[in-house]
């Protein structure tokens, strides 16, 4: 068994609204020092995972954002992988 | 017909047995409590979330709250507790369950509803009174109101904001599954109206099969003489009566 490093980003679909999002959009525009616009707010998870392979590793993955960090109604995901360093 | 229906609800009954789901940080159980046990005299127990199992019970009330303090999103980590997998269930077998507040977002994250509550529209926690339609009065949950019907019960939340796809908004109206809708006094669904920014104004709907109902509003806080709103004690009611 191999143990990987693993990081989920979510943000929400683009079809959704992100208070968050317009609310530092809101700041931004109030201010004329930020030329900043189009914000979305997402997070971001970070766990190790012990599996055989990246494969499966990856398999794993993606039934729990499935079933358990995402909802793919108003959320969209990426997935990262790396070997942990021993 | 609904006088008699009343009638028979106080003389010809046997009683209900409630269970009512702890998870930590829910704040709503003790309203409910009160309500089924002493004001409408059923039996009544508090189910923990940790437990695998409840027996002989008839009525599942999932209250609200903050469970798991909001974390992730309002209800997720709720719908992955012991109890929540014997609540679908229960569910799927025809039983009857209703979640109130952060107990519509859990039954959400369940998959036992469709769609999910998000932010409101506002960005801010609501706190007040609100009217709202009985859309269908031929349900398990509301067959003791008049069709069409207009009731006032309190609402507070910070997500209330019912998204939908667009398949399933097909699919709940096909179905008939609009239980509630955000109204005025006239009854109508206006922008104004929709304390949430909620699809439709929908404040509360149902699953397909019509035994599991969410609704953002309070019945549990509007069901006691004391507090001066009774019009959410016909929804308890209208279960009792279903059941019997």
């Amino acid at each position: 068994m191999k143990n990987f490093n693993v990081t989920i980003e979510i943000m929400p679909l683009d079809s959704v609204l992100d208070p968050q999002g317009e609310a530092l959009e809101l700041v931004a525009k109030r201010s004329k020092t930020y030329k900043a616009k189009d914000f979305r707010v997402g997070k971001k998870i970070v766990f190790s995972l012990l599996s055989k392979n990246k494969a499966d590793c990856t398999s794993s993955v993606r039934k729990l954002c499935k079933d358990f960090l995402v909802n793919e109604i108003v959320e969209q995901y990426k997935i990262k992988i790396e070997h942990a360093k021993d | 017909m609904k006088l008699l229906s009343s009638i028979k609800l106080r003389l010809n009954m046997r009683k209900i047995n409630f269970g009512i789901i702890q998870f930590p940080g829910s704040n709503c159980e003790e309203d409910c409590f009160n309500v089924i046990k002493n004001i409408l005299k059923q039996n009544c127990t508090y189910i923990w979330h940790d437990s695998n199992t409840f027996t002989n019970i008839d009525c599942i009330i999932v209250p609200g709250g903050f469970s798991y303090g909001d974390y992730l999103r309002t209800g997720a980590i709720a719908a992955q507790s012991k109890i929540s997998y014997k609540i679908k269930d229960f569910a799927n077998r025809g039983g009857v369950v209703i979640g109130i507040c952060n107990g519509f977002q859990i039954l959400t994250e369940l998959k036992l509803l469709p769609g999910i509550l998000l932010r409101n529209q506002s960005l801010n926690f609501i706190c007040k009174d609100v009217l709202i339609k009985i859309e269908d009065n031929t349900t398990r949950f509301t067959n003791l109101y008049e069709h069409g019907q207009i009731i006032r019960i309190p609402i507070a939340h910070a997500e209330g904001n019912l998204y939908l796809s667009k398949e399933e908004i097909d699919s709940i109206k096909t179905n008939n599954q609009i239980m509630f809708t955000y109204c005025n006094r006239d009854g109508k669904p206006t922008v104004e109206s929709n304390p949430n920014g909620s699809i439709l104004n929908i404040a509360g709907l149902s699953n397909k099969e019509g035994n599991v109902l969410g609704l953002m509003p309070h019945p549990e806080r509007a069901s006691d003489t004391v507090l001066g709103n009774t019009d959410g004690k016909k929804l308890f009611e209208s279960i009792i009566n279903y059941i019997n």
